[in-house]
């Protein structure tokens, strides 16, 4: 008779540890590298000097970007690992569509000790990406479904694992 | 759940139906993920080369350049000119290129606009163009009479604009660069009507007539007299050309002849109504009635 061994502690930190070492891997790759630059004084704050990243919500993005990343990892081989997959999609899309203002963004340029201008001048620079957003929603769009997809398979392949049946004595 | 099995000497359930099509839907689902992978690695890499690339020809390269404003005035049209150069030193096609300018005068009315365009500048190769904006004196004066005699700031805003790569724009605009307009008929004031003459068919008026033309432009115009007895009964009218050039002043008495045209009318005094017409004025400007007499 086959008896289920109880997992000892051990045990579980043989299979949480790994999934520890994977998500911060994962974590660092899919966007903690970035979070690190931005908060660096020199690298971010002269980003920070065009792109205010509270203004436009970019690190906000990339923490949750990142949290999404963590999650997936840590719950790998489950089925919320495709579920989180779907709603990190989503979710990347909604953001995208909200931080980019939907694929137009305008900054307004006013006088500094940088750049002296006339008074009452102000110069205003406006950058387009409707098609790149484009392209880039129909991608997150395919990476949702590809989840879809991936969460139904995995459902009817623990539906069809084989049932072992206990020995009555 | 009840399930189609079957049981074999281990006493292990297996699946009747083994389906083989999940092996493909694996593989199919693989196929997409790699090709999202690889398509947002496309997108990502053209998205840094065309950055990369308009990076270097716009700001490090100066492949947009735009000259010093170049002005003359002729036929009462002011034109303002300026040269403008695209050289296109990257790695994508510049299209849809616009450059334009407006005029604005007080309380942000836009008086002039005009645009030049470049359909395409395709890589390595370079364009040049002369952007006018053309003021014609008679439609900004007609609407804004107080331009004749009051010094002020007119606003320019320039605006650049083109597509990138077909899928990037980019659009810069300058707002609010002062243009300094000087008053063509500065402190114009008409003093001192005497009445000089009268022979029976002509009536002689002096005129003391002072302005200041500050503009780039020369005055060139007719002051027009229609004299009037005391009680407004009409008597006759009569001419004087104008000309002061272009930052001078003109401060003299003028000498007016007018020809009566109902002697009966005449009186001695009354008024005489003066209308100031201007090529670079749609309308006779009214000026005012004078006492004589």
């Amino acid at each position: 008779m086959a008896e289920d061994k109880e997992k000892t502690l051990k045990d579980w930190s043989r299979i949480i540890f790994p999934r520890v070492l994977r998500a911060a891997l994962w974590g660092f790759i899919m966007g903690g590298e970035m979070l690190i630059l931005l908060f660096m004084p020199d690298i971010g704050g002269r980003v920070q000097e065009f792109l205010p990243a509270e203004q436009i919500g970019f690190s906000y993005f990339l923490f949750i970007f990142i949290g999404f990343e963590v999650a997936i990892q840590l719950l790998r081989g489950t089925i919320f690992q495709h579920v989180l997959g779907m709603a990190r999609a989503l979710t990347s899309m909604i953001v995208m569509v909200f931080i980019t203002n939907g694929g137009i963004m305008s900054f307004a340029i006013s006088s500094s000790l940088d750049l002296p201008l006339p008074p009452g001048v102000v110069i205003s620079f406006t950058a387009g990406f409707r098609v790149v957003l484009g392209v880039l929603l129909i991608l997150l769009l395919l990476s949702m479904i590809k989840n879809l997809l991936q969460a139904i398979n995995f459902l009817s392949e623990k539906a069809e694992e084989p049932v072992i049946l206990r020995e009555f004595p | 759940m009840k399930k189609h099995v079957e049981i074999n000497e281990n006493n292990k359930f297996y699946p009747k139906k083994w389906k083989r099509g999940k092996i493909s839907v694996r593989q199919s689902i693989r196929a997409l993920g790699w090709t999202i992978t690889i398509s947002t690695l496309i997108l990502f890499a053209f998205l840094a080369t065309a950055a990369y690339s308009v990076f270097q020809t716009i700001v490090m390269k100066q492949g947009i350049r735009v000259g010093e404003f170049q002005s003359h005035f002729s036929n009462n049209t002011f034109v303002l000119s300026i040269p403008i150069t695209v050289n296109n030193t990257g790695y994508y096609d510049i299209t849809d290129f616009n450059t334009t300018t407006t005029l604005k005068g007080f309380n942000e009315t836009v008086l002039i606009t005009n645009s030049t365009f470049i359909e395409k500048i395709e890589t390595g190769s370079a364009e040049s163009r002369l952007h006018n904006l053309s003021i014609r004196l008679i439609d900004i004066l007609s609407n804004m009479t107080y331009l004749l005699f009051n010094d002020t700031e007119l606003k320019i805003d320039l605006s650049v604009g083109f597509t990138y790569a077909y899928a990037l724009s980019f659009h810069l605009a300058v707002m609010n660069t002062s243009m300094p307009w000087r008053a063509p008929l500065y402190g114009f004031a008409l003093t001192e009507v005497r009445l000089s003459g009268f022979n029976g068919t002509h009536v002689i008026l002096d005129i003391f007539l002072e302005l200041e033309n500050r503009s780039y432009f020369d005055i060139i115009g007719n002051l027009h007299f229609e004299l009037y007895n005391e009680v407004g009964g009409y008597i006759g009218s009569g001419m004087r050309p104008i000309n002061v050039s272009s930052h001078s002043s003109f401060s003299d008495t003028l000498t007016i002849t007018i020809e009566i045209e109902n002697p009966s009318n005449y009186t001695g005094k009354g008024s005489v109504e003066v209308y100031f017409e201007l090529p670079i004025v749609a309308y006779t400007l009214e000026l005012g009635s004078f006492s004589y007499g």
